[in-house]
């Protein structure tokens, strides 16, 4: 490989990489294009790429990055069954959903077709997209109550839909029987496979113009390139063990809590994902499989790892997975697997997020992209019946991308980011939203005090409310997770950020009256709703009934106690911190004027006294979070809190408290517990950590004996985002 | 006489065009401050070289037509005005939400996966200066809720106690009943009498409240200093004997009188780059050109646009400093590729851009302290631009320093030579050039070899025989006006004037007709309103209604898509037969964009603008440029030929020098004193009947190949 990729001359190589991308965006505008999903249009929940003929990914484009790999394993499964049989011959396309056959979860749906170029099959190329309803037995093919992959919705193994540059209607219909929305379902094939055409044309051209030996070979280069430079990353990494873990309540039968742990080991130049100690799978829908454990790990892992690398195989090749079959990451045949997505894939991303921004902290170059967990879970809601001109209306609310942002080291979360798999996310505007469908929004806007606290503050998450308008009535389904768990957990003594909430006003009342009933989550609370859990499944809303739901807030990063009292003053300005939040949780004290400086300094250290059980600190807090220096861990106070190669925690005070102490959007599971790790010496806290009852603290940073480098300070940098107008 | 100004943040730009046809351009340094002092120096320039005072010309002058970028700057500084927001209550975080989409607004696609660079813009109203009041009204503009005035009354009381200069007024579904937002209007007036206020049903009346919100606030935003700016100019010109009409160039590629301009100044935010495209538009339809691509290349960007069938493509979707504005503006494509471009070796790779040496500290051969070598380097190295006569003498060039700065980043870790070196650099930086034509023209369904390609700005001369061959345009077309193109589009536009609605109809689905369902009453209705409101606008500015030109355009989609396309009407009368042609050419023209059998007419369709455009014929003097008519003189110099591979002699003209039937094979330089014009091997340079270079493939002459 090496080889036929130095004979390339490095401006031919430049020329032809560019055109290589340009093809997939030119893939992208096409399958936009055509979509008539908004889905597809404006949540961007779709993929496509262009792939070397063993699967290899050879370029991708920057939608929704749970769909990394995804074509490649689909690609990998439809050489190995059917390259015989049917054959894989030029003009064919293959249809394929099956989350055991490479798929993340049935919804996605993926057209994958080899690329010819003078009779030689050269690459393939494919685009997926999230489908409205793929069938099974609910609407959205969301299969809340099934126990095996059967019940969920159709299953595509691969199929030659298109055969010799034909469309099979045999098949065709086949599919569009099996679906609630054919008219949708329909444009987004359509659209996928038009996509394909496009990127099969240009790589055939690009070929004729260039040779299909030197495309071939810089294809190949630009993958050993990534694999290059990620593999130099990770040598200037320190070697050790980094661990993350988090949870997921009701499994779509039951409210039982599930766990997701990863520990990531980096020695040298590879990076092993060890998933052992998730729980076994679960009976209900919330499972994935492994092509979705390695998608949502990936998708954690390149913003951080690789974000100035481009993204293909190459960076795939520098990372190990290990994962027992049978946990709730690597289901095994029938589980089933149908809200894998939304559900456990989320959670394996989010540790992924935290463990290697555990790890990338001990960089001076990289500490800037290590981050704290952005909105840690999802919530679905569809909505089906009849639309004011009695046509059937069926929609998927895509809003609840709209939480809040992970911290940064150097800067706040961003408030309301849209979802970490999603680069460039987007939410329908109301109007637009009151215009396709038969409802009408209360509020939709942020909700104060839902970022996590901490030196960098989590970013603010939003929270609506709808009623069914111009209808008798409306079909409502609602899931998901994190109403019971704080997901978005914070870094280095950030607290996590708000839990979600599903919520349910009934009989509230006329549209003229409901229409004013609420301007936002707080109000609306006031009202006595019913709290709907995580998982409140199929509704029937009546034209008088409101049904709303908040979405998590960023977790924070470094102790909220060490964060600057302007920008706290700036959020109580903004809306985002309540000045009892900014009391009880940065220690800070707001007088008209502005800043009670003298107030906020014995507000601080109160705080810090309790947090070490009443005694007076022995010093005085710095402004950074926990160090690294001649291979000790230490507070920034200077107070030593062990060897790298050992377990910090053992140094620290460890105390638990009630999940109330982090203000009234914090909620834990009747199995979890909230543990805080403080300074001995300071009272600063270095960790908030989310707990199954029972289970001991994570060890969740340990560097290999031999490591000397320095972990270095933070200091507060005030970012401009923050500035009061 | 005509004159077009464009006051750029190094530059500025001035044309004269005589009433026999005769064109001055000259230049003058901006005067940050005070502009409108570097605009009189510009306008003393060109009344000197027809032995005429500043004031004597200015009086003779009929027209004053002006591009400017104070409406930009002003974005993208932050220096507008302290600005109060009225929103529906539970809609207040609208403009801070953003639909998502403020962190990644202009963000290049490879960077949007680097997560730690993501920040949302710096808000044009902080939140503590919105104010919700309580009051709904639906989508088909019922009141649910009722506006309470004395709610309004303390919500503007408080922002007036916060220091709030201007009002922007932002209700749900005000375009469809504007009842309230007008009630709120009378009510800032009463408390706060001469404050600017604008409304979203006036100023951007679309569906979208986020867009809308923001056009609205924007406007709010940029109002005072966009028109005491407007008034500073006129005064000067007032005070010094210019009696004819003053217009200002808005994004849309019209001019508009400071009357106008001031009600929206949101409508300048593109005016800079919009000049440059009507130029170009003016030249094509003198030339007979249809179908071209306008590409702007300066020193850290390159601005696109496509114009089919004489008419820009107009989109109603852009970003300005990270906010969406919904007002319908010529498309307008950037991507960081100039001549300040900077050129390095990444892991054994050639890289060119996105980032940019820019003016200061610039190209290493600027000897401004720049030591990166960037393309206008590889253009000094290989001889294209030659080091003594750039900017016509005035700017020395130190070709050394442009050789020291490649052979150690680029030629020495590639263990090449300096010259092929540049000449990679070149040829990857106009590849990159031609990929985003190619993107541009294919993204909206057309092909690029039915395009003319015309290139200006300081770099786009330069370039264009190589990102031309690259694409496979059968011409390029380096304008006489090139050096103050966008000064030439402020003179020759039209008036300009739009207004639309929107309406939201849906029809089709199923068996029936695609437009059942459309109320046909209704949009006959509206268009009737929308041409008086066109109408009366031009009588504003003094157009009588036999001199306008009226435009009707409807913006359509299958239903569920969100990219809307906008169709022209035929005909004036809206009938059944208006409307059916009106869909027929909307599937036509989405099957020719994206693609055969990608109509969906079963989910049906919806209708959800509509929208006229006023255009007041601008009359100007066709340009008749003195040619000499002896053999041009040439001077022979070495230069690298990029495309060859080898050294040559080549032939350099100076463009001034060139007679009428002017024609010669490359590889030659043409010499401006702001530009130099490079033909490569295997192509032809023509100079046309308007003076403009024309370059052609050898072998052509038979259209495309």
């Amino acid at each position: 490989m090496a080889g036929t990729e130095q004979s390339i001359d490095p401006i031919t190589f430049e020329v032809v990489r560019n055109k290589l991308q340009a093809i997939t965006e030119e893939q992208a505008i096409t399958l936009k294009s055509v979509s008539g999903s908004p889905v597809v249009t404006e949540a961007t929940d779709f993929n496509n790429g262009l792939y070397l003929v063993d699967g290899s990914i050879v370029t991708m484009g920057p939608q929704v990055l749970f769909h990394t790999g995804t074509m490649s394993s689909v690609i990998r499964s439809i050489n190995e069954n059917f390259s015989e049989n049917p054959g894989i011959s030029e003009g064919d396309m293959f249809i394929l959903n099956d989350p055991y056959r490479g798929a993340i979860h049935q919804p996605d749906v993926s057209i994958v077709a080899p690329v010819f170029h003078n009779g030689r099959h050269v690459a393939w190329a494919g685009s997926c997209a999230h489908q409205l309803d793929v069938g099974g037995m609910s609407f959205g093919s969301w299969a809340i109550g099934a126990t095996e992959i059967q019940q969920e919705a159709m299953l595509l193994p691969g199929i030659k839909l298109v055969e010799g540059g034909v469309l099979r209607q045999d098949l065709w219909q086949m599919i569009m029987g099996m679906t609630r929305l054919p008219h949708m379902l329909g444009l987004d094939l359509k659209a996928m496979i038009a996509a394909n055409n496009v990127a099969a044309r240009r790589l055939v051209e690009l070929m004729d113009r260039y040779g299909g030996d030197t495309v071939d070979a810089i294809m190949r280069g630009e993958i050993a390139n990534s694999e290059r430079q990620i593999r130099d990353l990770l040598r200037s990494l320190p070697d050790g063990v980094f661990r993350a873990r988090d949870y997921i309540e009701h499994d779509g039968h039951q409210n039982v809590l599930y766990q997701v742990c990863v520990t990531a080991t980096k020695k040298g130049d590879c990076l092993t994902l060890d998933l052992t100690g998730t729980s076994p799978q679960a009976p209900g829908f919330i499972n994935c499989t492994a092509s979705g454990m390695r998608g949502a790990a990936m998708t954690g892992l390149l913003p951080i790892l690789a974000p100035q690398i481009r993204w293909n195989e190459g960076i795939m090749n520098a990372v190990d997975f290990v994962a027992p079959e049978g946990i709730l990451c690597n289901a095994s045949w029938p589980a089933p697997v149908s809200s894998g997505t939304i559900s456990t894939a989320w959670i394996v991303q989010n540790v992924v997020v935290a463990a290697l921004s555990r790890m990338v902290t001990c960089s001076p170059e990289l500490s800037c992209e290590g981050q704290a967990v952005t909105k840690g879970h999802m919530m679905v809601m569809t909505l089906a019946g009849l639309d004011r001109d009695g046509a059937p209306f069926g929609t998927f609310l895509l809003d609840s991308t709209a939480g809040g942002g992970g911290a940064f080291n150097d800067h706040d979360g961003l408030d309301g980011s849209g979802d970490y798999c999603v680069p460039r996310p987007a939410i329908a505007n109301v109007e637009a939203n009151e215009a396709n469908g038969p409802f009408l929004y209360l509020y939709r806007s942020f909700v104060r005090d839902t970022g996590g606290p901490g030196r960098q503050r989590g970013g603010a998450g939003t929270s609506l409310a709808i009623v069914p308008y111009g209808t008798p009535g409306l079909h409502a389904m609602m899931l998901g997770h994190g109403v019971e768990v704080p997901n978005s957990v914070g870094q280095f003594g950030g607290l996590p950020g708000a839990c979600g909430r599903n919520f349910m006003l009934k009989d509230a009342g006329d549209p003229e009256f409901v229409a004013g009933l609420a301007g936002d989550l707080e109000e609306i609370l006031d009202l006595n709703v019913e709290e709907l859990g995580a998982k409140p499944g199929r509704m029937w809303l009546s034209s008088r009934d409101v049904l709303g739901y908040a979405f998590q807030g960023g977790g924070g990063y470094g102790d909220a106690l060490k964060r600057d009292p302007e920008a706290v003053r700036a959020d109580v300005l903004n809306g985002h911190v309540s000045v009892a939040a900014a009391r009880s949780q940065y220690g800070v004290a707001l007088s008209n004027d502005g800043i009670d400086h003298a107030a906020t300094e014995v507000l601080r250290g109160e705080i810090r006294s309790r947090r070490l059980g009443g005694t007076v600190p022995a010093r005085a807090a710095g402004s950074g979070d926990m160090r690294i220096s001649s291979s000790r861990f230490s507070c920034d106070c200077g107070c030593d809190l062990g060897p790298t190669n050992g377990n910090w925690k053992e140094h620290a005070r460890s105390y638990r408290v009630e999940a109330t102490s982090y203000g009234e959007h914090i909620r834990t599971h009747v199995d979890l517990e909230l543990y805080e790790h403080v300074c001995t010496e300071c009272g600063s806290l270095l960790e908030a950590e989310v707990v199954r009852k029972g289970d001991a603290p994570l060890v969740t940073l340990m560097l290999d004996a031999e490591w000397s480098g320095d972990m270095p300070t933070q200091p507060y940098e005030r970012s401009s985002a923050n500035a009061a107008a | 006489m005509y004159l077009g100004v464009d006051i750029g943040g190094t530059f500025t730009d001035l044309i004269l065009l005589g009433d026999d046809g005769d064109l001055i351009t000259t230049k003058a340094l901006s005067t940050p401050g005070e502009l409108e002092v570097g605009v009189f120096n510009a306008v003393r320039d060109a009344a000197a070289r027809r032995g005429m005072s500043g004031e004597e010309l200015l009086a003779r002058v009929v027209s004053f037509g002006h591009g400017t970028t104070q409406a930009t700057n002003a974005v993208i500084e932050r220096d507008g005005a302290r600005t109060g927001l009225l929103a529906s209550r539970g809609f207040g975080d609208t403009l801070a939400i953003q639909r998502l989409m403020g962190f990644t607004a202009g963000v290049p696609v490879d960077r949007l996966g680097w997560y730690s660079k993501r920040r949302y813009p710096e808000p044009i109203v902080p939140r503590h200066l919105v104010r919700e009041v309580r009051e709904r009204v639906d989508h088909a503009g019922k009141i649910l809720v009722s506006l309470e005035e004395g709610e309004v009354r303390s919500a503007v009381r408080e922002l007036l106690a916060e220091g709030v200069q201007t009002f922007a007024v932002a209700f749900l579904w005000a375009f469809r009943n504007p009842e309230h937002e007008r009630v709120a209007a009378r009510i800032i007036r009463e408390e706060a009498p001469g404050a600017y206020i604008s409304l979203s049903s006036e100023v951007a009346p679309v569906l979208g409240e986020y867009e809308r919100t923001a056009t609205t606030a924007l406007n709010s935003y940029l109002a005072p200093k966009v028109v005491s700016y407007l008034d500073a100019i006129e005064q000067m010109l007032r005070s010094r004997g210019f009696k004819g009409a003053f217009s200002i160039l808005n994004s849309a590629g019209g001019v508009m009188p400071v009357s106008e301009a001031s009600r929206r100044p949101v409508t300048l935010v593109t005016s800079g780059p919009t000049g440059g495209v009507m130029g170009s538009v003016h030249l094509a339809r003198k030339l007979g050109y249809r179908n071209i691509i306008t590409t702007d290349m300066g020193g850290t960007s390159f601005d696109v646009a496509i114009v089919v069938d004489e008419k820009p493509l107009m989109s109603t979707n852009h970003e300005a400093g990270g906010f969406h504005i919904a007002t319908p503006m010529i498309e307008v494509r950037a991507i960081g590729a100039g001549g300040g471009s900077i050129a390095r070796v990444v892991g054994g790779q050639l890289k060119v851009g996105p980032d940019s040496a820019g003016a200061r500290p610039g190209p290493a051969c600027y000897g401004r302290g720049g030591t990166l070598p960037t393309v206008t380097d590889a253009d000094v190295v290989l001889g294209i631009i030659d080091p003594e006569t750039f900017l016509g003498g005035k700017m020395k060039l130190d070709r050394v320093a442009a050789v020291a700065a490649i052979e150690e980043h680029v030629a020495h870790p590639l263990g090449f030579s300096v010259e092929e070196a540049a000449a990679g650099i070149r040829r990857i930086v106009d590849a990159q050039m031609a990929d985003t034509l190619r993107e541009v023209t294919i993204g909206r369904g057309h092909d690029p070899r039915d395009f003319v390609i015309f290139a200006y700005g300081g770099a786009g001369p330069v370039h264009c025989a190589g990102y031309g061959a690259e694409l496979g345009v059968p011409k390029m077309v380096v304008p006489v006006t090139s050096m103050a193109h966008s000064a030439y589009g402020a003179l020759a536009a039209d008036l300009q004037f739009s207004t639309e609605r929107a309406v939201l109809m849906r029809g089709g689905g199923g068996a029936r007709q695609l437009y059942d369902g459309f109320d046909i009453e209704e949009i006959g209705r509206t268009y009737g309103e929308l041409i008086d409101e066109c109408l009366n606008a031009m009588r504003r500015a003094g157009v009588a209604d036999t001199d306008v030109t009226l435009v009707r355009t409807a913006d359509l989609r299958y239903r569920r898509q969100t990219n809307d396309l906008i169709i022209p009407m035929a005909d004036e009368l809206v009938s059944d037969a208006s409307i059916a042609d009106l869909v027929a050419r909307f599937e036509r023209t989405y099957e020719q964009t994206y693609g055969q059998g990608s109509g969906f007419r079963d989910a049906g369709i919806e209708l959800t603008n509509v929208r006229v455009e006023a255009f007041g014929k601008a009359r100007r003097p066709e340009i008749k440029p003195i040619l000499p008519t002896n053999a041009p003189r040439s001077t022979r110099r070495s230069i690298f030929e990029p495309t060859l591979g080898r050294r040559i002699d080549c032939d350099v003209y100076n463009w001034h020098d060139l007679p009428m039937d002017f024609v010669a094979s490359g590889p030659i330089v043409i010499e401006h004193p702001e530009t130099s014009v490079f033909v490569a091997a295997g192509q032809i340079g023509r100079l046309d009947a308007n003076a403009n270079i024309t370059i052609e493939r050898q072998e052509s002459g038979n259209g495309r190949n």
